[in-house]
C-alpha cells in the first residue's frame, strides 16, 4: 500500500480525483478487477489518475504489451510536447537537460523500459519480434540515459536484457560440420579351432588409423551428432594357448573398415570444450590365416560390433584435440581413439 | 631393510598435487602451496580456492555465501587466530578392484594409502620463512614378506624455506623431487619410470625463481638419509616453465642420479593447457635411462602421458588419462594405459574419485587380453 501510495504521489495526483471503483479495487489489490473494467471500455476518456492505476495493474498482471499502450497514450495525452522536444533534441545531437523534463514523463519512460525488457525477457527462442522490441527497448533505453534517469539501474536493466538476448542468441543450434584423423585401437575376437573338437580363443589387438568427420547440430550446449569414419590398420595374433597347437603366430596382418554411429555432447567451457557418449558400430574385416597344421582351422567372430563410447573434446578455434573411449557392448574388448579434427 | 626401502621407493602411492587447475588459471603452485612445485599442505589462499573455486556447494545451505566459505576453509572451520602456524589432516584410501566382473580373478581390497599429519611454521613478510613438517602412514608393499619389521608411519617431507624476494626462495630438507608434472596418478609411468612418486623424496636443496611468464626449478640431493646409503639416489634436477599466450605452460625436465647399483637419467618435456572454466591438458613426454653398475647393459625407458579434463560443473571434473610406455625404446613392444574417471569434490574437503584402468599391450610376439582395474577413493582433509 505504501509502494501503491508513493507511486500515485510521484505524479501529484489527488486520490479522490480517481474513480472511487478503480481506486478501491487498487487498494484491494485487485489488479484482475481493474483489467476487466479497462478490457470493457477501453476507449473510454479515463483520467491521467485512472490510466496510471490501470498501467500499474497492467503491469501487475504482466499483461506489458497493453500496459506500453496506456503509457504511450498517457504521454501523447499529457506530455505530447515535451515528448517531441525530446525526440527532436536526441536526433539533433543536441545536450539535453534531464530537469527540463518532468519526473512523471521520465517515469512513463522507464515503464515502457521496463515492459519492453519483461517482453523480450519473456522469450524463450530467438526470432524477428525479440529485434522488433528490441528497437523499441533500446530506444527507450536510450532516452533515460539521456535523461540521466535512475542511470544505474538502466545499466544494470540494460545488462540483463543484453545476457537475455545473448541467451536466445545461443540456444540456436546451427550446422555444424568437421573432418577428423584419429589414431585407434581395436581388438576382434577369433577362435582357434581343431577337427576333435577342441578350441582356443584368439585375440587380434589392431592399430591404425580413422579419418572421417561428424555432422550434426551444436547451440551453446549441446551437440548432437551422426559421425564416421574409414578404418585401416593392422594387428596381431597368438596362441597363448600351446597344449593345442604349438605356436600360430601372425604379425601385421592388415584389417580395414569402418566406424560410425550418433552421439551426443555437452559443452562444458567457452573454448567449447566437451564431453558425451557415442553408440558407433564397428564394421571390420581381417582375414586370418588358417594354420599350416592339418586339421585346424579359424573362426572369426562377427566383424559387426556395436559399441559405448566415451567422447571428450578440446578446442582450439575451428581446430580440435579429440579422445575416445568405448567398449563392445556384451563383449570384453574396447575401442580407443585420439587425434585431432577441423570444423569446416 | 634394504630391500624393504627399495621396495616403498618402487611401490608409489600417490603424488598429491593438482596440476590441472591451470584450467582455472593457476598456472604456478606456489599460488596455492608452501612448497613452490605443488604437493603437501596448502596455504591459506589455496584453502580458500578449494572452498570457493574448487569444492561443489552441494553440502552446502543455499543461497552460497562464498565469503563464508572461505572464512571456514581453515583448519576446524575457522579461520586461524594466529598467523604463524597452520595445521593440517590428510587422508587417502581406495577401493582398488583388480579384473571386475572376472568369477575366477577378481581381487578387491580397500587400502588406506595416506594418514598425515601436517604443520607450517611461518614467519616474516609474506611467510617468508616456513618450516614445513609432514609426518604420516604410509603401507608396506603387498610383496613386503609378512613379518617383516617397518613402521608404516614416518616423515614424508620436513624442510625450511627462506624466499630472499617474493622471486627468489631456497628450501632445505626432506622434499619431493623436482621433475615433470607431478600429475595425482600415482602409479603413471611419467612419475614411476623417472622416479618420482610419491614415495621418493629425497634429502637436498631446492631453489625456485618465479619471473613474470616463466618459473624454475634446481634441485642437488643426496637421498633419502633415512635409506641404508648404498641405496640413496644421489644428485640433481633441473625444471623450467615458460607461460605462453597467456594462459598455458610450457615445460622441460632434466634429473639425473645414481647409487651403488643404477645411475639414472631422465628428461621429458610437458605441456599444461588452459582450456578455460577448469578444463585442461596435461602432457608429458620423457625418457629414462637406466644403466645398472657393473655392467654395460643400459636400457631406456620412453613415457608418455596425456591426461585431459573437463569441467562441467563446479566441483566436477570428468578425466581421461592415457599413458603410453615402452620399457625398451629400442624394442617395439609398448603399453598403453587408458583409463576414464570421474573426479567429485563433493566440497572443500571431501574429493571422491572414480579410476578405471584399461591396459593394452602391444607386441610383434604376443597378443594378450586387456587387463582391468579400478579405484574407488576417498580423500579427506582438514
Amino acid at each position: 500500500m505504501v509502494l501503491i501510495s508513493l507511486f500515485l504521489s510521484l505524479f501529484m495526483v489527488s486520490a479522490g480525483a480517481a474513480s472511487s471503483g478503480l481506486k478501491q479495487a487498487i487498494k484491494s489489490k485487485n489488479y484482475q478487477q481493474i483489467s476487466d473494467t479497462y478490457q470493457k471500455d477501453m476507449q473510454k476518456n479515463y483520467s491521467r489518475e485512472e490510466l496510471i492505476i490501470i498501467s500499474y495493474s497492467l503491469r501487475k498482471l504482466k499483461f506489458f504489451r497493453q500496459d506500453i499502450k496506456l503509457n504511450i497514450r498517457i504521454i501523447n495525452k499529457h506530455y505530447s510536447a515535451k515528448h517531441k522536444k525530446l525526440l527532436n533534441s536526441i536526433k539533433r545531437g543536441d545536450s539535453i537537460d534531464g530537469d527540463d523534463y518532468p519526473e512523471a514523463l521520465k517515469v512513463l519512460y522507464w515503464n515502457l523500459f521496463t515492459s519492453y525488457g519483461e517482453i523480450i525477457k519473456g522469450y524463450d527462442e530467438d526470432s524477428k519480434l525479440v529485434e522488433a522490441d528490441n528497437k523499441y527497448f533500446t530506444l527507450f533505453s536510450k532516452i533515460l540515459s539521456e535523461l540521466e534517469f535512475r542511470e544505474g539501474k538502466v545499466d544494470k536493466y540494460n545488462d540483463a536484457i543484453i545476457a537475455h538476448r545473448q541467451y536466445l542468441t545461443n540456444k540456436i543450434f546451427h550446422f555444424k560440420k568437421s573432418w577428423s584423423l584419429l589414431y585407434v585401437s581395436w581388438q576382434q575376437d577369433a577362435t582357434l579351432k581343431s577337427d576333435s573338437g577342441e578350441e582356443a580363443g584368439l585375440i587380434v589387438t589392431n592399430k591404425g588409423f580413422c579419418v572421417g568427420g561428424d555432422v550434426g547440430y551444436e547451440n551453446y550446449l549441446y551437440h548432437f551428432y551422426f559421425d564416421g569414419c574409414l578404418l585401416y590398420g593392422s594387428g596381431g595374433v597368438k596362441n597363448n594357448d600351446q597344449d593345442l597347437i604349438e605356436n600360430y603366430q601372425q604379425s601385421n596382418v592388415p584389417a580395414y573398415g569402418i566406424k560410425a554411429g550418433p552421439g551426443a555432447s555437452i559443452i562444458v567451457s567457452s573454448s567449447k570444450s566437451r564431453i558425451g557418449i557415442k553408440l558407433p558400430m564397428i564394421y571390420s574385416v581381417q582375414k586370418l590365416t588358417t594354420p599350416s597344421d592339418p586339421g585346424f582351422s579359424i573362426d572369426q567372430d562377427a566383424s559387426l560390433t556395436f559399441i559405448g563410447s566415451l567422447y571428450s573434446r578440446w578446442q582450439f578455434n575451428k581446430w580440435y584435440f579429440q579422445t575416445e573411449f568405448g567398449k563392445y557392448l556384451k563383449q570384453e574388448q574396447t575401442f580407443w581413439g585420439l587425434g585431432i579434427g577441423k570444423e569446416f | 631393510m634394504n630391500i624393504l626401502l627399495l621396495l616403498l621407493t618402487l611401490f608409489s602411492v600417490k603424488a598429491s598435487s593438482y596440476s590441472n587447475f591451470i584450467g582455472h588459471g593457476y598456472t604456478s603452485c606456489l599460488n596455492c602451496h608452501f612448497n613452490p612445485f605443488g604437493g603437501g599442505p596448502l596455504n591459506d589462499y589455496g584453502r580458500v580456492v578449494a572452498a570457493t573455486a574448487i569444492g561443489s556447494t552441494l553440502l552446502v545451505s543455499k543461497p552460497v555465501d562464498e565469503e563464508k566459505l572461505a572464512y571456514m576453509s581453515g583448519f576446524l572451520f575457522r579461520k586461524p587466530k594466529q598467523n604463524w602456524l597452520r595445521t593440517q589432516l590428510n587422508y587417502r584410501g581406495f577401493r582398488v578392484v583388480r579384473n571386475p566382473g572376472s568369477t575366477e580373478n577378481e581381487e578387491a581390497k580397500w587400502i588406506n594409502m595416506q594418514a598425515d599429519a601436517r604443520a607450517v611454521l611461518k614467519f616474516g613478510e609474506n611467510d617468508k620463512f616456513i618450516t614445513v613438517l609432514n609426518f604420516g602412514y604410509a603401507p608396506l608393499p603387498t610383496s613386503v614378506p609378512e613379518g617383516t619389521e617397518s613402521s608404516e608411519w614416518r616423515s614424508r617431507e620436513h624442510y625450511v624455506g627462506y624466499r630472499f624476494t617474493p622471486k627468489f626462495g631456497l628450501y632445505a630438507g626432506l622434499m619431493d623431487k623436482v621433475f615433470g608434472i607431478k600429475v595425482i596418478e600415482h602409479i603413471a609411468f611419467s612419475r614411476v619410470s623417472p622416479q618420482v612418486t610419491q614415495n621418493d623424496q629425497t634429502h637436498g636443496v631446492t631453489a625456485h625463481y618465479i619471473g613474470e611468464s616463466w618459473e624454475m626449478g634446481a634441485q642437488g640431493f643426496v637421498g633419502n638419509l633415512t635409506q641404508d646409503e648404498d641405496l640413496r639416489m644421489k644428485g640433481g634436477s633441473f625444471t623450467f616453465e615458460k607461460t605462453t599466450f597467456g594462459i598455458h605452460r610450457l615445460g622441460a625436465s632434466i634429473k639425473s642420479s645414481e647409487n651403488e647399483y643404477l645411475k639414472l637419467l631422465a628428461y621429458s618435456v610437458h605441456a599444461r593447457l588452459n582450456l578455460k572454466e577448469g578444463s585442461a591438458i596435461l602432457t608429458e613426454l620423457g625418457q629414462t635411462n637406466k644403466k645398472p653398475e657393473n655392467t654395460t647393459d643400459a636400457t631406456t625407458e620412453r613415457f608418455g602421458l596425456l591426461q585431459t579434463y573437463l569441467r562441467p560443473w563446479r566441483g566436477t571434473y570428468f578425466l581421461a588419462n592415457i599413458e603410453y610406455f615402452n620399457r625398451d625404446i629400442n624394442q617395439d613392444d609398448y603399453t598403453v594405459r587408458w583409463g576414464p574417471g570421474l573426479q567429485y569434490f563433493m566440497g572443500q574437503r571431501i574429493e571422491l574419485r572414480f579410476d578405471l584402468y584399461n591396459t593394452r599391450s602391444f607386441a610383434l610376439k604376443s597378443s594378450t587380453r586387456d587387463s582391468w582395474m579400478y579405484l574407488l577413493q576417498t580423500h579427506i582433509w582438514f
